[in-house]
């Protein structure tokens, strides 16, 4: 699976990265990295909770 | 038959208002009440998800509070809460560097330093007043250091915030204008201070911050501050207060936690879940909206009731009316969402986690000794009161 962010929509509050911080941070300029673009092996949990727990829908899964 | 629900009213929510809400989830998820000029309540978890991501739909900009009645207008103040897009965006943007996750990990220590200057103060076996004479200095006092104003000002500041929102002691005679103006002196000299010596606190970072050629004007600038007294505080405060009186109510989990404190972060998700500390956030339609067959007209409000998603069985199953502390996953709403979700919430948390890491490590046991005396608020109905006795943990004889 691979992670796609909609930039306009993120507003950088981090709570993707409070929830999967393997692949989610918002660096110190308050703009969200992804720091893996595939779903790692054994963070789909936490991976899945980010993406529906984006407020701003920001983030989706693809195929 | 349609059962009258008073949902302009503050005792609809210092009561239980679960019942009403699992009713109007069932049978009128998109309910009008004719009270206050009339609005649309909304309980349904999807439903304020829907309405909470249209904010071109669902405007901010006629106030976020439960309508009251007079006619409404367009908020002239630069205010994040009731600001639509675009210029909600690009605000947005721009404060939210002060509060990423790692800007806000940064403040643990201090965060812990005054939690534990808090707690220190409290004695076990003896009656203490836990909300507004103990809990609340924990907020308060984390705004004050977040904004950089030293120590010693911390309970003059208290004060001016507590007249400011009309919650002050009635010993205290300041108007809430002359607090509010008082405030606004404070937080300019605190913005002078920063504009000659920046630092890397909130204050510095805000003056410095810059995206896509926009920077936050000086008026936006003092409307967040006062903001940040409104949304920070009282909201806090009631989460850690009415988060331990459901840990009184539920002792199988407080057992459960005090065993296991590693337990600390799903139990304040599901007290914010369970206790939905902002009960609702207003929005205004800015065209017709058809929503579960009824129409919601150009000009109406919604009450977004996060206090019913949050229980809505849809979501949370079966067991969506228990207070469970390991409940994991808790997608609840009690930060809102949208682009208008708080702005604050890795800061609640982590001031929720370290009082209640640091108050079980001193405590294992809180039982109630009076009565619990709630706030006569619609959307942040907390706890003005509550007389506790607090158990020493490693004491096993009960401390006379």
């Amino acid at each position: 699976m691979r992670i796609v962010l909609d930039r306009a929509k993120c507003t950088g509050i981090g709570i993707c990265e409070a929830l999967a911080p393997t692949v989610f941070e918002v660096d110190d300029d308050g703009e969200l990295i992804l720091l893996s673009c595939e779903v790692p092996e054994g963070a789909q949990d936490e991976v899945i909770q980010a993406v529906e727990g984006c407020p701003t829908l920001a983030l989706r899964l693809e195929p | 038959v349609e059962t009258i629900h008073p949902l302009h009213l503050p005792d609809f929510y210092i009561g239980d208002p679960a019942p009403a809400y699992q009713q109007l989830r069932r049978d009128s998820p998109v309910h009008w009440t004719d009270a206050n000029g009339g609005f649309w309540g909304i309980t349904r978890y999807e439903d304020i998800k829907f309405i909470g991501s249209r904010p071109h739909l669902f405007s901010s900009a006629q106030g976020v509070l439960m309508p009251d009645g007079k006619p409404r207008t367009v908020d002239p103040r630069p205010i994040l809460i009731t600001t639509d897009p675009p210029r909600h965006q690009a605000m947005r943007k721009l404060i939210s560097k002060g509060f990423t996750p790692r800007q806000v990990n940064a403040m643990e220590p201090d965060i812990r330093a005054i939690v534990c200057g808090v707690l220190d103060s409290a004695e076990a076996g003896i009656e203490l007043e836990y909300a507004e004479g103990f809990v609340a200095k924990v907020p308060i006092r984390i705004i004050a250091d977040l904004l950089g104003a030293p120590a010693e000002d911390w309970e003059q500041f208290r004060a001016w915030s507590d007249a400011s929102v009309g919650s002050a002691d009635p010993d205290i005679t300041l108007t809430p204008q002359d607090a509010f103006g008082a405030l606004t002196t404070y937080f300019q000299q605190l913005i002078d201070l920063r504009k000659q010596n920046r630092t890397n606190d909130l204050i510095s970072i805000l003056l410095n911050a810059e995206v896509d050629g926009e920077r936050l004007s000086p008026d936006e600038l003092m409307a967040f501050l006062h903001l940040l007294l409104v949304a920070g505080n009282e909201t806090t405060r009631n989460l850690i207060a009415m988060g331990t009186l459901a840990l009184i109510n539920h002792p199988e989990q407080m057992r459960m936690l005090v065993a296991d404190p590693s337990l600390i972060p799903t139990a304040i998700e599901e007290m914010l879940r369970y206790i939905s500390p902002v009960t609702h956030m207003t929005r205004w339609a800015t065209e017709d909206v058809e929503l579960r067959g009824k129409t919601i007209k150009k000009g109406q409000a919604v009450v977004l009731l996060y206090g019913a998603a949050n229980r809505d069985e849809d979501v949370f199953g079966d067991t969506a009316e228990q207070f469970d502390i390991t409940r994991n996953p808790n997608p609840h709403l009690a930060f809102g969402t949208g682009e208008h979700a708080c702005m604050g919430l890795s800061l609640a948390r982590l001031e929720a986690r370290v009082f209640f890491e640091e108050f079980l490590a001193r405590f294992d046991r809180i039982e109630l000794t009076g009565e619990v005396l709630r706030m006569r608020s619609t959307m942040v109905p907390g706890i003005r009161t509550m007389h506790v006795r607090l158990g020493a943990a490693n004491e096993r004889t009960e401390v006379r």
